[in-house]
């Protein structure tokens, strides 16, 4: 196993970097860490999974942590340099640093109970990599997402998600110099929108949000529109279920197509339940301590206006989960994605000193 | 002055008696924050809520 050193870390993000790995195609990437984490990182059991996941594990018994990230990264070459200690590329912060900051800190980690490190593909894209690993039954009780939360912040909790795709149908369409001679989808299109807000207002107090994102109708500029589509896409907060969000909008879409006389149809296209971490749970505590370690201040724990990966994870073990990295996410996806050098660096010490915390309060929770 | 212990890092910790319910209490050696609480005539600590909100994913 080689000492890694601050030049160590560098030279591997560096590495990571001159790879060009946007979504399905991840394999440079996962070569280089396979080979790493086999030959130099002191991994004892390391293999790709049939979508091209790297999954390395070190380590026995309790407690059973989980550290992953995605290797690709949104399509868009940057040459990789280095300018007043910021490491620009593509991936830099999305999320190449974090995942690399997980790698090097189970490396040095010692006596922790058992790590399964997850480089996971196609994030970016259709969520290949994490569907694959719940599928293969992923045994853990914490885990860690590396995308970039920044040092002092800890991010505890994403929001849930409903998306809808709705299409309003008047019947019939007319020629646009004899509007009275049919119902017009787009204008039905927003008076439904309209009732949808009304319906939803009341929960955005909860922390709820809404917006429609697409709109799509009409066949041609001199008809009037016999159909429009909308997708509206809806923020749930924890402690809110999907379920009564759609059961709700369910009644208020039949009520206006009874009221107009149209024909309302829509698909759920995504469902996914909001996800908090608690936050006396040891992982949050472990990661609290570390970067007070570190940095000689408390953290901030973070909630997430978004939808991710945690939410599809940590619903589905039911395990404490946050995401934690350095880097900046709203610089991400970014022609100027860069992460600081110092603080992929520090990164690699707090998540090191998470993992010495973790395995000290698990056990002292008796789990 | 009551004894409680730090629900983080198990440092021992000084309230004083007269504190009131929901003034905070602050770990010298870890920094958390706490709410006092009492039950039943006791104090107790509970976690104090200091969670930010940003956008994105």
């Amino acid at each position: 196993m080689v000492t890694i050193s601050n030049s160590y870390a560098i030279e591997l993000l560096k590495e990571a970097l001159e790879l060009y790995t946007p979504s399905k195609q991840e394999h440079p990437l996962a070569r280089l860490i396979a080979d790493k984490a086999s030959s130099e990182l002191g991994f004892e059991h390391v293999h790709m999974d049939d979508v091209g996941n790297v999954i390395a594990r070190k380590g026995y018994g309790s407690p059973r942590i989980l550290l992953c990230g995605h290797m690709d990264t949104v399509p868009g070459y940057i040459p990789v340099s280095i300018r007043d200690g910021l490491m620009y590329g593509r991936g830099a912060s999305d999320a190449k640093a974090p995942l690399l900051a997980l790698l090097l800190a189970a490396s040095l980690a010692r006596d922790c109970g058992t790590i399964t490190f997850a480089g996971l593909v196609d994030e970016e894209g259709n969520a290949t990599g994490i569907k694959n690993l719940l599928k293969n039954s992923v045994d853990a009780d914490y885990a860690i997402f590396g995308e970039p939360s920044g040092l002092e912040k800890i991010t505890i909790a994403y929001k849930g998600r409903v998306a809808l795709s709705i299409t309003c149908d008047v019947g019939e369409s007319a020629h646009a110099s004899a509007p009275m001679l049919a119902g017009n989808a787009i204008e039905e299109a927003y008076g439904l929108w309209c009732s949808i807000k009304d319906a939803l207002a009341g929960m955005k107090s909860k922390g709820l949000t809404y917006c429609i994102t697409e709109i799509s109708g009409g066949s041609s500029h001199n008809v009037t529109p016999a159909r429009c589509s909308i997708t509206v896409d809806i923020r749930v907060p924890n402690g809110m279920s999907t379920g009564s969000v759609i059961n709700l909008l369910d009644g208020t879409m039949s009520r206006v197509a009874g009221m107009r006389g149209i024909k309302v149809e829509y698909s759920v296209e995504d469902k996914t339940e909001a996800f908090e971490a608690r936050h006396d749970s040891p992982l949050v505590r472990a990661l609290v301590l570390a970067v007070m370690d570190v940095k000689g201040r408390r953290p901030m724990l973070i909630r997430k206006s978004g939808t991710g990966d945690m939410n599809v994870l940590g619903n589905a073990l039911n395990i404490p989960i946050v995401t934690y990295g350095p880097g900046d996410a709203h610089s991400s996806h970014s022609a100027e994605e860069h992460v600081s050098i110092d603080e992929y660096l520090a990164s690699i010490d707090v998540l090191r000193r998470t993992l010495y915390h973790l395995s000290r309060l698990h056990k002292r929770v008796g789990r | 002055m009551a004894k409680v212990r730090c629900l983080e890092c198990d440092r021992e910790l000084n309230v004083p008696s007269d504190a009131i319910e929901g003034e905070i209490v602050t770990c010298p050696d870890c920094g958390a924050n706490y709410e006092v609480a009492r039950s039943n005539g006791r104090i107790e600590l509970r976690p104090a809520e200091s969670v930010g909100e940003d956008w994105g994913e």
